[in-house]
């Protein structure tokens, strides 16, 4: 009985389950159930008319995957938190990427150690995929413990939202444009200060500083406006997206040691007086805003288009 | 129109209520589906298996080995939680039918 032998073992190795009882138990079943058939079926129990009910039975796979009725991997409950977690995590993870991306360390969670636009962008797919396995494999454990666990639904990132009136849209591109006019004027003009004597060294960096961070304000700005002005026609959750990605990189290029320097003597300031502590304090500040915008736009957009569908 | 699928899905329930219906008295296996194939209600041995298994989790069936013509044979049979289970589900079939033969225009 070669033949079935190896057919039960072959059944072995596509059973579910780590219970070897079980599984031991399962087996014995179907070797009872093939030999009665052999016997019943073509006359006497012997190595052909066992090969014959084998054949008749089914491949080992076939007859593992009826076991497997009742059983998922992932219970199809859980499906929509599989695509939902995986979202969310999958933004955070792009935020803390671009956090070690645009202040050029090692911020990420898991290493980030490329500081250029293509390592950036090659490590998203992996990025990708870890966090695709770790949400399936948390919710795998979920399925096979059988619980009741109760997993928190943030319908705050599925929830329909509504589209801004045109009225509304008109308004968010009258006001940026209006700060780029009003930044663009107040860098070509100003600023404006009280007194008439020689600016000290300390004031010299303050002031070209600050026009720096005009320049960097007005760039972000016509981003943003840019970006209203495609909303007015059609308005999209991933023109922000976009528009949040080119501002990170307009910030970093800004200020990368690479292109600050020419950047700084193109608008006729002072390469080495462009760095004063409240400027540093100000781009941590908005690349920060800029990148948690860009993640909760990133969760909301994965979550409409792909939850839903799901 | 292809009705397999339909067809699979309504058997489901109804093999499960059958084998408890079946099973009052102990069979094997191999046993069941020659009875039913006799019946003309052929069932598929890998379909008939896994089923008895998970009732027997459920403990709405009871099983035990004998040795008969020098062949082990598992034979199953309802188990008392079973047979509460199976004037539940009869009760249920029965009204289901009721209702689909007042809406024919039988009753």
């Amino acid at each position: 009985m070669v033949r079935l032998k190896k057919h039960l073992d072959d059944v072995r190795t596509f059973l579910p389950g780590t219970d070897p009882d079980k599984v031991d138990e399962i087996l014995k079943e179907i070797e009872s159930y093939l030999l009665e058939r052999a016997e019943r079926e073509h006359g006497e129990i012997n190595d052909t008319t066992v090969a014959m009910s084998i054949k008749e039975y089914g491949s080992p796979e076939e007859v593992a995957a009826r076991y497997y009725e009742g059983g998922p991997i992932i219970a199809p409950h859980l499906k929509n938190y599989l695509f939902m977690y995986t979202g969310i995590l999958f933004a955070i993870h792009l935020g803390l990427h671009l956090i070690a991306f645009v202040f050029g360390e090692n911020g990420a969670i898991f290493s980030f150690r490329g500081t250029d636009l293509i390592s950036l962008v090659s490590q998203l797919p992996v990025t990708f995929i870890f966090d695709f396995g770790l949400v399936s494999l948390i919710l795998y454990f979920v399925t096979q413990a059988k619980g009741t666990a109760k997993l928190p639904h943030f319908t705050y990132f599925i929830r329909e939202e509504k589209t801004p009136s045109i009225g509304k849209r008109i308004g968010s591109l009258i006001g940026t444009s209006a700060g780029a006019v009003i930044t663009f004027l107040a860098f070509t003009y100003g600023p404006f200060y009280l007194g008439n004597g020689e600016l000290t060294e300390i004031a010299i960096v303050a002031l070209d500083s600050f026009k720096f961070g005009l320049f960097l304000a007005f760039g972000l700005l016509i981003i943003d406006s840019v970006s209203n002005l495609i909303n007015i026609f059609n308005y999209s959750r991933f023109s922000k997206i976009v528009s949040n990605t080119l501002g990170l990189v307009f910030l970093f290029l800004a200020v990368s040691p690479d292109y600050k320097s020419d950047i700084a003597s193109y608008l006729s300031l002072n390469p080495s007086s462009v760095d004063h502590p409240m400027l540093v304090a100000i781009l941590f500040l908005m690349a920060i805003v800029l990148i948690v915008d860009l993640v909760f736009e990133t969760i909301k957009f994965w979550a409409s288009r792909i939850v839903r569908t799901n | 129109m292809d009705i397999g699928k339909l067809a699979t899905e309504m058997n489901r329930g109804f093999i499960q209520l059958l084998v408890m219906v079946m099973l009052d008295e102990p069979m094997y296996g191999y046993d069941i589906v020659k009875t039913l194939g006799e019946r003309n209600f052929p069932i598929d041995e890998n379909t008939l298996y896994p089923l008895l298994r998970r009732l027997e989790e459920r403990e709405i069936l009871s099983s035990e080995w004998r040795v008969e013509e020098n062949k082990p044979r598992k034979y199953y049979f309802v188990s008392e939680t079973g047979r509460q289970v199976r004037k539940e589900l009869l009760r249920i079939w029965k009204e289901q039918e009721l209702l689909l033969k007042s809406f024919a225009g039988e009753e």
